[in-house]
C-alpha cells in the first residue's frame, strides 16, 4: 500500500513538475550568446602622410567578441533584455578588451502597433545599427566600415549612427500586404558628455548636459523588400576645435530586397552640423594650418586641409559626414553563400579630407544552425592608404 | 505475377496518400479564433504577431526534424524553415522574442499545444486529437 501511495504521489508531483516546466519554458529566464573567433592577415601600405612608402604586414588570431544575453517574458505584455558584450580577448588581468553592459531594458507591449521599452537599448537607426554587433547574423567578419569597431581609432561610429537611446515608443500597422514599421526614441547626449568622474561633481555614467538625443526611424515591408527613413537630432562635442557644443542631424536611408537567392543591402547615411557664424567662423580659423580633425592623421594630411579649394573655405572645414555601404549576396543553398560589398565614406573632420574607399568579398558557410564559418577578403584604400585583411573566422551560437 | 502487381499498386497508392496527407494548424482551445489565414500565420511563424486578440501570449511550436507535414506548411506560409530561422536568430538577439520550440515528433507537438494556453503548432491532419482545435488545413 506503501508503494502504491508512494508512486501515485510521485506520478502527482511528475505530472506538477511538467505543468511547472512547460508554464516556465515560455515565462523562464533564457540564457544564451555567440562569439566570433577569427584569424585575419593584415597589409597595411601608408604613403604620402608621411611623404614616404611604409608597409606593414601583421597576421593574428583574433577572439573578437562575445555576447551573453538574458531574456524573460515577465508576464504577456511584459518582457525585459540583457546583453553583455565582451570585445578582443576580454582580459582584465592583462589589460585587454572591452566588457560592457551594451543594453538592459524593459518593454510593454500594447499591441504590435504600440510597444513602449524603457532602459538602455540600441536604437533603430538604418537596418544595421541595431545588429552591427550581432556577428553570427552578419556575412561577413570585417564589417561595413563606420560599423566595424576596428575601425574606432580611425573615426567613431557615435559620429555617424546613434549608439544607445533610453526610452522609446515603437510598432508596427499592417496595410493590406503593406507593413508600416516605426520607432522613436530619445536618450542622453554622446559619450563626450557623460561623466566619467565623480570626484568632479556628478554620477559617472551620467549625462552631464540638458540638452538630449532624439531619433526615430520609419520602415516599409512589402513581401521581400524593406525600405526605411532614419534621423536623429542632438549636440556634437567640438570642444576640442574650440566650437563648443554643435547642433547635428543625422539622416539615413536604408534598403534590403531579396530575389531568387540573391539579397542586396544597402545603406546611407548623411550627418549634418549647423554651425553658428562664430562656430563657422572659429573653425575657420583653426582649421587653416593644421586640418580640421580632432585625430592625430589628419594633421599631417597637408594636402586636403591646408588649402581652401574653389568652394569657398566651409569646404575645408566641413564636420559634416556622408557613408554609403552596399552589399549583394548570393545564397546557393541555406547553408552556402557567397557576397561583394562596397563602402565609401567621406569624412573630412576625421579623414583629413579624404574619401575611403572598402572593397569586400567572401562567403560562408553553416555546417548546422548554429555555426556559421567565413572567409573574407577586404581593402581599404584612399589617397594616403591602402590596408588589406584577409580573414578567416567563425560564429558560434550558444 | 499478379500478386506482385497489386502489391505494388497497394504500396503506391500507400505512398501517394501519405504525399497527400493534409497538414493541419492545430491550436490550444484557449486561442480565441475558429480559422486562420497563411498571412496570419506567416506573422505567427515570424514572431511579428507575439499575442492573440484577448492579449493571451502566441505560444509557436515547430517540428525538429524534417517531414512532409513541415515542409507543406513552410511551402503554404511562403517562407522556407531556413528563412525563418535567420528572422528568428535576429529576434533572439535583439530581444524581439523567443524562437519557436521545436519538438521531436508530432505526437509531442498535439500534446504540448493541448497543455499550452495559447499554442499553436502544425502536424498531419490524421495525428490530431480531441484535445487541439484545428484552425487551419492545407494539401
Amino acid at each position: 500500500m506503501k508503494i502504491r501511495h508512494a508512486i501515485a504521489l510521485t506520478l502527482i508531483i511528475l505530472s506538477a513538475a511538467k505543468t511547472i516546466n512547460a508554464q516556465s519554458d515560455i515565462y523562464g529566464l533564457k540564457l544564451y550568446g555567440f562569439f566570433q573567433t577569427s584569424f585575419y592577415q593584415q597589409n597595411f601600405n601608408m604613403h604620402q602622410m608621411s611623404g614616404s612608402t611604409e608597409t606593414k604586414n601583421l597576421n593574428t588570431f583574433w577572439q573578437q567578441q562575445m555576447n551573453l544575453f538574458l531574456a524573460k517574458d515577465i508576464s504577456s505584455s511584459f518582457s525585459t533584455f540583457i546583453n553583455f558584450e565582451l570585445t578582443n580577448s576580454f582580459s582584465t588581468e592583462r589589460n585587454w578588451g572591452t566588457f560592457n553592459l551594451e543594453e538592459a531594458w524593459l518593454r510593454y507591449s500594447y499591441s504590435n502597433l504600440l510597444n513602449i521599452r524603457g532602459g538602455l537599448f540600441i536604437p533603430s537607426f538604418n537596418n544595421l545599427n541595431t545588429i552591427k554587433n550581432r556577428s553570427i547574423i552578419l556575412p561577413y567578419i570585417f564589417r561595413p566600415l563606420v560599423y566595424e569597431t576596428a575601425m574606432e581609432q580611425i573615426m567613431s561610429a557615435a559620429n555617424f549612427v546613434p549608439q544607445r537611446a533610453n526610452i522609446e515608443v515603437a510598432g508596427e500597422l499592417p496595410v493590406s500586404d503593406l507593413k508600416l514599421n516605426y520607432s522613436l526614441y530619445a536618450g542622453n547626449s554622446e559619450d563626450s558628455y557623460i561623466t566619467s568622474d565623480s570626484s568632479k561633481g556628478g554620477t559617472s555614467g551620467t549625462d552631464s548636459t540638458k540638452f538630449k538625443l532624439i531619433g526615430g526611424r520609419i520602415g516599409l515591408e512589402y513581401s521581400n523588400l524593406k525600405l526605411g527613413f532614419s534621423s536623429t537630432f542632438d549636440k556634437h562635442n567640438q570642444k576640442s576645435l574650440g566650437l563648443g557644443n554643435v547642433s547635428r542631424v543625422r539622416l539615413g536611408l536604408d534598403l534590403s530586397y531579396s530575389l531568387f537567392g540573391f539579397t542586396l543591402e544597402s545603406e546611407y547615411i548623411r550627418v549634418l552640423h549647423n554651425l553658428t557664424d562664430d562656430q563657422k567662423a572659429t573653425l575657420k580659423g583653426s582649421s587653416q594650418p593644421a586640418g580640421t580633425g580632432t585625430n592625430p592623421t589628419t594633421t599631417t594630411d597637408q594636402s586636403s586641409t591646408a588649402t581652401p579649394p574653389a568652394g569657398g573655405p566651409m569646404q575645408t572645414t566641413d564636420l559634416d559626414k556622408k557613408y554609403f555601404y552596399s552589399c549583394l549576396s548570393y545564397n546557393f543553398t541555406d547553408n552556402l553563400y557567397v557576397y561583394g560589398k562596397y563602402d565609401y565614406i567621406k569624412d573630412d573632420a576625421s579623414l583629413g579630407g579624404m574619401a575611403v574607399n572598402g572593397y569586400s568579398f567572401g562567403g560562408g558557410f553553416k555546417p548546422n544552425d548554429d555555426i556559421l564559418l567565413k572567409l573574407q577578403y577586404q581593402q581599404m584604400k584612399s589617397d594616403a592608404v591602402n590596408v588589406k585583411y584577409y580573414l578567416i573566422g567563425a560564429s558560434i551560437f550558444f | 505475377m499478379k500478386t506482385k502487381i497489386l502489391f505494388l499498386f497497394v504500396i503506391l497508392v500507400c505512398i501517394k496518400l501519405d504525399i497527400n496527407a493534409q497538414v493541419a494548424v492545430i491550436a490550444n482551445k484557449s486561442v480565441p479564433v475558429s480559422s486562420i489565414n497563411k498571412s496570419k500565420l506567416l506573422d505567427i511563424y515570424s514572431i511579428s504577431q507575439k499575442s492573440w486578440s484577448n492579449g493571451e501570449k502566441i505560444v509557436v511550436f515547430d517540428l525538429k526534424s524534417n517531414s512532409s507535414a513541415k515542409d507543406k506548411f513552410y511551402q503554404n506560409i511562403g517562407k522556407s524553415n531556413a528563412e525563418l530561422k535567420k528572422v528568428w536568430m535576429r529576434m533572439q538577439l535583439t530581444g524581439g522574442g523567443s524562437a519557436p520550440s521545436s519538438l521531436y515528433s508530432e505526437d509531442e507537438i498535439v500534446s504540448k499545444v493541448a497543455s499550452t494556453p495559447g499554442a499553436i503548432g502544425y502536424v498531419e491532419l490524421k495525428n490530431v486529437t480531441g484535445a487541439v482545435k484545428v484552425i487551419a488545413k492545407f494539401d
